[in-house]
């Protein structure tokens, strides 16, 4: 540790030391959890308990196709919500999770709550049952979709119940509630369920709920697969699943852990390089780096080697497939590799010749130095575009690709879109793909402005946190007598994946 | 007596658990929220407010020791966007920055002049360094707080140092 960590951390806790703090629970904290989750009563409760786990014991271990009618007694009735089909108790609730706010707001992307059945209406049941006033449930049933448990993975239906331990900070709510959960695919959905009991719940109660559960059938969704689970693995002591979704700028990978992960969009069909991205878990000697990305469908098998070594020491994998309804185009891999290295990765086609090649990884353990934003990188070289956001904490601009046209290339576009005659000021700007790209800026990004009281051919070293702000406020921002503008035309230049300079394109 | 019903003992021990996870777990919020806004008041309504946002929502079920952690993450999330809701940030980082600029001010000393530049950061990189140096947490710990991944701490650990060295003088210089 140098001295000035060691001083910040001294200053720090100094700091820390002199806050006034609580050393008791307010007046009334009971209260305002409660009022506040009136507020949020229905997403929290499903969503803590689609999220949570439980278990009854021994109990009905399985849930049995009961002959599609929930035991009980009583009247029973059926209903469909997202293409599940259940039947239940009369007198019981079945809750559309997206109008109850089980959802939050947002795309509907998965996972995402598709039925919830209780014995009260959202409003009562769900919330905080454990603090909620007057009457409480005595059970609470959701039933999550995930993304589709690919090639097989997953459990046929009907599907076993199983309990599941859950903690003590849950009692609050949940007090000497007991959870079971099922998870199993079926009609290309992969689901998850989750079924509470509260201590009171009776054996009518358990019966109902079981016949319930065991009564659902499933239809496919309208949409088509959407998102697909393609491996799981771990990599530095976690878990890892590798997730495709389909998204509306091209083929979208997901590298969920545990409690981090990487998310990479648009990928695109590139017949050259590999799109490769990376995630690293774990710490210390037992980090591990997951390399993953997208491969066009030619390539079968993928194998990474050691940049630095001649010893022909390589980790390989065969390719993921995607689900043609997510992408047609690509597919997916996926390879564990030592953390800290640079990998050269090479794509075979069937007849074991390499078709494409890439790399990853990279970067000593405790690096400071930027890495590339995963996904939709550019190539290193001179780009012309327009800069969308600069995020100074994360070190990042979003930057729209176009292309600045002169000479006769600017005619013919200006002509092309609809203009007559030569292009006026000799340039023409095209910029027919909206897609943003997060790019990394290196620590020592040089930003080079126009001097407008010198125009146009002079430039100054601008401050990083004025351009932000200009291009924050889509408004000049002026220093002195130096603007920044926030609307203009810029080039970057890009080394190693990282932006290196950024400098003003001069527009009358 | 009473008590020895269900319903009864449940609500005793709701509050009990309510008031512990409370003592437990806000007072550590607060600091972290003081060290981030720089603001002990302010710090103390953040707290608050995210014990009862995190409380009811239990998204720690799945992994239930994680309360703290949630917590933690809420408090970091209510502060930086304080200043983004504001829409002031960077004018007021701009100001502070030209105020903890170290020709500009009188020698308060190595560790005032830390803070004031520390205070002087982007709301983010403030709580990347509080996260790291203060609550010792790991680049991945911090990156799950922060909604970012541990390369994007990394980055912004790394840029907050190199501006805290550049506004204050090393320690062989004071």
């Amino acid at each position: 540790m140098n001295d000035l960590e060691r001083d910040l951390r001294e200053a720090l806790n100094q700091d820390a030391r002199r806050v006034p703090t609580p050393n008791s629970a307010p007046d009334g904290l009971r209260r305002s959890v409660r009022r506040r989750q009136a507020v949020f009563g229905g997403l929290v409760g499903l969503s803590a308990l689609a999220i949570a786990a439980g278990i009854v014991v021994g109990a009905t271990t399985l849930l049995p196709a009961r002959s599609g009618r929930p035991a009980g007694e009583g009247a029973m009735t059926t209903g469909t919500l997202n293409g599940i089909t259940i039947t239940y108790p009369t007198a019981w609730h079945l809750i559309d999770p997206d109008e109850a706010g089980l959802n939050g707001p947002g795309p509907s992307t998965l996972p995402r709550i598709v039925l919830a059945l209780a014995p009260q209406p959202q409003g009562d049941a769900f919330g905080c049952p454990g603090m909620a006033g007057g009457e409480q449930p005595t059970f609470l049933m959701t039933v999550q979709e995930e993304p589709l448990a690919h090639s097989g993975t997953g459990s046929a239906w009907p599907a076993r119940l199983e309990p599941l331990n859950i903690g003590a900070a849950e009692s609050g709510c949940y007090p000497d509630w007991e959870f079971q959960r099922a998870g199993w695919t079926i009609a290309d959905r992969t689901f998850e369920a989750r079924i509470g009991f509260a201590p009171d719940a009776g054996d009518d109660d358990r019966d109902g709920v079981f016949g319930a559960f065991a009564s659902m059938t499933f239809a496919a969704s309208p949409d088509g697969i959407s998102s697909a689970t393609l491996a799981t693995g771990t990599a530095g002591g976690q878990e890892w699943s590798l997730i495709a979704t389909r998204e509306s700028d091209g083929l979208g990978l997901t590298l969920q852990g545990e409690s981090s992960g990487a998310g990479v969009g648009s990928f695109e069909p590139s017949p050259q390089q590999l799109q490769v991205s990376s995630h690293a878990f774990g710490e210390g000697p037992n980090r591990e780096l997951v390399l993953f990305g997208a491969a066009p469908p030619e390539v079968v098998r993928i194998e990474a080697v050691e940049a630095s070594t001649a010893d022909g020491s390589f980790v390989s994998a065969d390719v993921l497939d995607v689900p043609n309804e997510i992408d047609p185009d690509l597919n997916a891999f996926a390879l564990v590799v030592p953390s800290g290295e640079t990998f050269d990765i090479r794509g075979f086609d069937a007849s074991g010749n390499v078709v494409i090649s890439g790399s990853g990884g990279g970067g000593p353990e405790g690096a400071a130095e930027p890495t590339p934003f995963p996904g939709a990188a550019l190539e290193d070289g001179r780009h012309f575009g327009y800069v969308r956001a600069v995020d100074m904490e994360a070190g990042t601009i979003e930057f729209d690709l176009a292309y600045f046209l002169s000479g006769e290339e600017a005619n013919q576009a200006y002509q092309e879109a609809g203009g007559t005659g030569p292009v006026p000021n000799d340039h023409f700007v095209v910029n027919d793909n909206p897609m943003l790209r997060t790019l990394t800026l290196a620590l020592d990004v040089r930003l080079r402005l126009l001097d407008w009281n010198h125009c146009c051919d002079a430039f100054f070293d601008g401050d990083l946190a004025l351009f932000a702000e200009a291009i924050w406020e889509r408004a000049d921002v002026t220093d002195g007598d130096l603007i920044y503008r926030g609307q203009s035309q810029w080039w970057i230049t890009v080394e190693k994946g990282v932006v290196t300079e950024i400098e003003e394109q001069y527009s009358p | 007596m009473s008590q020895d019903t269900g319903i009864v003992r449940t609500v005793v021990a709701d509050r009990t658990d309510l008031e512990d996870l409370y003592v437990r777990h806000v007072p550590g919020a607060v600091r972290v929220a003081s060290l981030i806004t720089g603001d002990a008041d302010l710090a103390q309504d953040i707290a608050h407010d995210a014990f009862l946002r995190s409380v009811g929502r239990f998204r720690h079920l799945r992994q239930p020791d994680a309360f703290e952690a949630y917590l933690r993450r809420a408090v970091v999330n209510a502060c930086t966007s304080h200043f983004r809701r504001r829409k002031v940030e960077a004018a007021y980082l701009r100001g502070r920055a030209r105020s903890a600029a170290p020709a500009d001010q009188p020698d308060h000393g190595r560790r005032d002049e830390l803070q004031m530049a520390l205070s002087a950061l982007p709301a983010r990189q403030r709580a990347a360094v509080v996260l790291r140096y203060y609550a010792d947490l790991s680049e991945q710990q911090a990156g799950e707080t922060l909604g970012c991944s541990a390369a994007a701490v990394r980055s912004m650990v790394a840029r907050a140092m190199e501006t805290l060295r550049e506004r204050i003088p090393r320690s062989e210089d004071t």
